[in-house]
């Protein structure tokens, strides 16, 4: 009834423009100490109080979705990390879209494996929300979503860090209005997993630049909310993720 | 490093897999349905037949109640009736084609689940005991609570059915205040994984059957002036096969897109005229509505609308034909047509524009919400109003209750026809 075929378009493009900016950011990395790294997405206690990044998050909907809306809107990403003791860290990220926006707040533990490997384990929840007023659109919205997460790293001799993170999306509710009425949600509380490998390396200074690539198979991305499609499918949203540390 | 790189760029690759979802209609090949002593079923019980049922078992899978409608489609001499079981749960449904054996009635088709990609095979019996003997007799049937057993199995894929599903007659379908139920795109988009592509005439053989008592269609016009379906602006693989052509449908000849383009499901992009003749002589479609998606003259599609409304009436048919008004270009060109105020047309601007072009129908977007009000005003004025694109069950349930509109415009009829077909 179902089977799995390999799309060249939506493997080919993110993959390959990720490679490409991580052989472009590798020519002008710099050797510095370790103790000056500073990663975002590492799975490594924190040896700073604060930590920041700026970037940005491009996720391609699927045009089943979205027809002819098939726009790509990237998202502004607020990075940050807060310590709180010595394996415990706190991390909270917001994503603005203007329309659709959303805010995270988790926490980790994380703990060196090795001298190259570590791990962390943590849990984010998330609250999107949006409001759209053209167009014969009169919708509001907001949910809160739950992410139980793993990471595992590894750090390389050149300072480049490499993190292989996975996620389960958990939907905790969904709330939308349109004129004066709700907007009736069936949608499941597992809602799916996200997978994200994502290198951090010095650049242009003291600071540190992240790519990453994430894959997300889900019901239900935020980012498509004021559709108000009815699918119980878990649809892959490939996410490019950019980066550079504060 | 090296390897570490190698096997990254293989994870990434790995995870890149994209999930195709399929749907295929099972096999329904039913030996004792497809006998020779097999019959079809006359008028007077495909009739009795058609209600509420309650789900004795299967309600785990479909919900507690089904709205049990037929339809038909007809090939040149040949009908083919259809008896569609519409269900809550997961937007479900049955089609089936009923047999007479002997004493009893059978009903073999298959299912499908429109949220997901569940879908499979179903065979339903009436015995002699459970109401075959009533609904086979040629006099009126008094139809009681329960007076009705189908009973039968459903399995998933093209598995022989195994899992027990019963049904039992509850009370006769709603139809106390008319509700017009268009099929968006001639009966459902190509991704929810239909048996033919969207604006496609193989689709609209089959929107009946998905519950639609009318269709949306949308229009555009080649480059020699032939009016034709397509959504899109754009030729993309999203609606047609991969073949290398691009950019807007309206940069080709009607020819050049009958030879080179397909459809999704292989189809090729109909011409208006095709699509109306479809309706008016196969289907018991009533109301197909025009959604130009073209900013040039409209005298092509008003030509036709006036030619395929009056050869309904030749048959002793009424198919509204309605020539929708979505922007303020079609607007214009609209108002240029010389007897624009004779053209059924809908409008799905304001108010005032609905009056102006003297449009029949006024059809807001549903986010703007039920607007009780407006759709009043338009009633007082004579007018009919038509809500889209609304898909969500729980929606569609809340403005059929509290809303009032006349129509409602559906990817999923389906659950607008259970809906309504079960309202008390």
């Amino acid at each position: 009834m179902k089977k799995n075929r390999t799309s060249a378009i939506g493997i080919c493009f993110p993959s390959i423009a990720f490679i490409l900016l991580c052989l472009l950011s590798t020519t002008y990395s710099q050797d510095v100490p370790a103790t000056h790294q500073k990663y975002m997405f590492f799975p490594y206690p924190l040896d700073h109080q604060w930590r920041s990044s700026l970037g940005l998050t491009l996720t391609t909907l699927p045009q089943d979705i979205t027809e002819e809306q098939h726009y790509r809107y990237p998202a502004l990403d607020f990075h940050v990390l807060k310590k709180v003791s010595k394996n415990f860290y706190l991390d909270g990220r917001v994503n603005v879209q203007v329309f659709q926006n959303m805010v995270t707040a988790g926490i980790r533990w994380a703990t060196p494996l090795n001298d190259r490997l570590s791990l962390s384990l943590g849990n984010d929840i998330g609250w999107w929300f949006g409001s759209i007023n053209i167009y014969g659109f009169n919708t509001k919205g907001n949910g809160f979503q739950n992410f139980p997460n793993a990471s595992l790293g590894y750090r390389f001799n050149k300072k480049i860090l490499l993190t292989a993170k996975g996620e389960a999306i958990m939907n905790l509710s969904v709330n939308a209005r349109t004129g004066t009425i709700p907007v009736a949600s069936d949608y499941r509380l597992l809602s799916g997993s996200s997978f994200t490998i994502a290198l951090e390396q010095p650049f242009f200074g003291r600071n540190n630049l992240t790519l990453g690539f994430r894959a997300i198979y889900t019901d239900f991305f935020w980012q498509t909310w004021s559709l108000f499609e009815v699918f119980d499918r878990n649809i892959f949203y490939p996410q490019l993720i950019i980066g550079v540390t504060l | 490093m090296k390897n570490l790189c190698i096997i990254s760029v293989l994870v990434i690759f790995s995870m890149g897999c994209k999930k195709q979802f399929e749907a295929p209609v099972p096999e329904t090949k039913w030996s004792a349905f497809d006998s020779a002593i097999a019959v079809s079923l006359s008028y007077n019980t495909r009739q009795k037949i058609e209600g509420i049922y309650s789900f004795t078992d299967g309600a785990d899978g479909f919900g507690d109640f089904s709205a049990l409608k037929w339809s038909y489609l007809i090939n040149n001499t040949d009908t083919t009736f259809y008896l569609s079981m519409f269900c809550e749960k997961q937007i479900a449904y049955f089609i089936c084609q009923g047999k007479r054996v002997d004493t009893n009635i059978l009903l073999n088709g298959y299912w499908r689940k429109m949220t997901n990609t569940e879908t499979g095979r179903v065979r339903f019996t009436i015995s002699q005991k459970n109401g075959a003997k009533h609904l086979l007799s040629a006099g009126p049937f008094n139809m009681n609570t329960d007076s009705i057993l189908i009973s039968g199995a459903y399995g998933n894929g093209n598995d022989i059915p195994d899992q027990k599903i019963t049904l039992k007659y509850k009370r006769p379908l709603y139809n106390a205040k008319p509700l017009d139920i268009l099929a968006d795109r001639g009966g459902g988009r190509t991704s929810d994984l239909l048996p033919a592509s969207e604006n496609s005439v193989e689709i609209i053989k089959m929107a009946s059957r998905f519950g639609g008592t009318g269709i949306e269609i949308d229009i555009r016009v080649s480059s020699d002036g032939v009016p034709l379906l397509f959504h899109d602006l754009t030729l993309n693989e999203r609606i047609i096969q991969k073949n290398g052509l691009l950019g807007p449908i309206e940069n080709y000849t009607f020819a050049q897109l009958n030879a080179l383009v397909r459809l999704e499901q292989g189809e090729h992009i109909p011409s208006l005229r095709e699509v109306l003749n479809t309706v008016v002589y196969n289907t018991p479609l009533n109301y197909v509505w025009l959604d130009v998606k073209y900013n040039s003259s409209l005298q092509a599609v008003r030509d036709l609308q006036k030619e395929f409304t009056q050869k309904a009436l030749a048959i002793g048919r009424k198919v509204d034909i309605v020539i929708g008004i979505p922007d303020q270009a079609t607007l214009t060109n609209f108002l240029a047509l010389k007897d624009y105020k004779e053209s059924l047309s809908l409008c799905e601007m304001s108010l005032e524009d609905v009056r102006n072009v003297s449009a029949h129908y006024w059809a807001p977007r549903w986010t703007l919400g039920l607007q009780n009000e407006m759709v009043d005003q338009m009633h007082t004025e004579g007018r009919k109003a038509i809500v889209w694109t609304l898909n969500v069950p729980g929606n569609v349930l809340e403005f059929m209750n509290q809303g009032r509109f006349d129509g409602i415009l559906s990817n999923y009829p389906s659950i607008v026809a259970y809906y309504y077909y079960a309202r008390q």
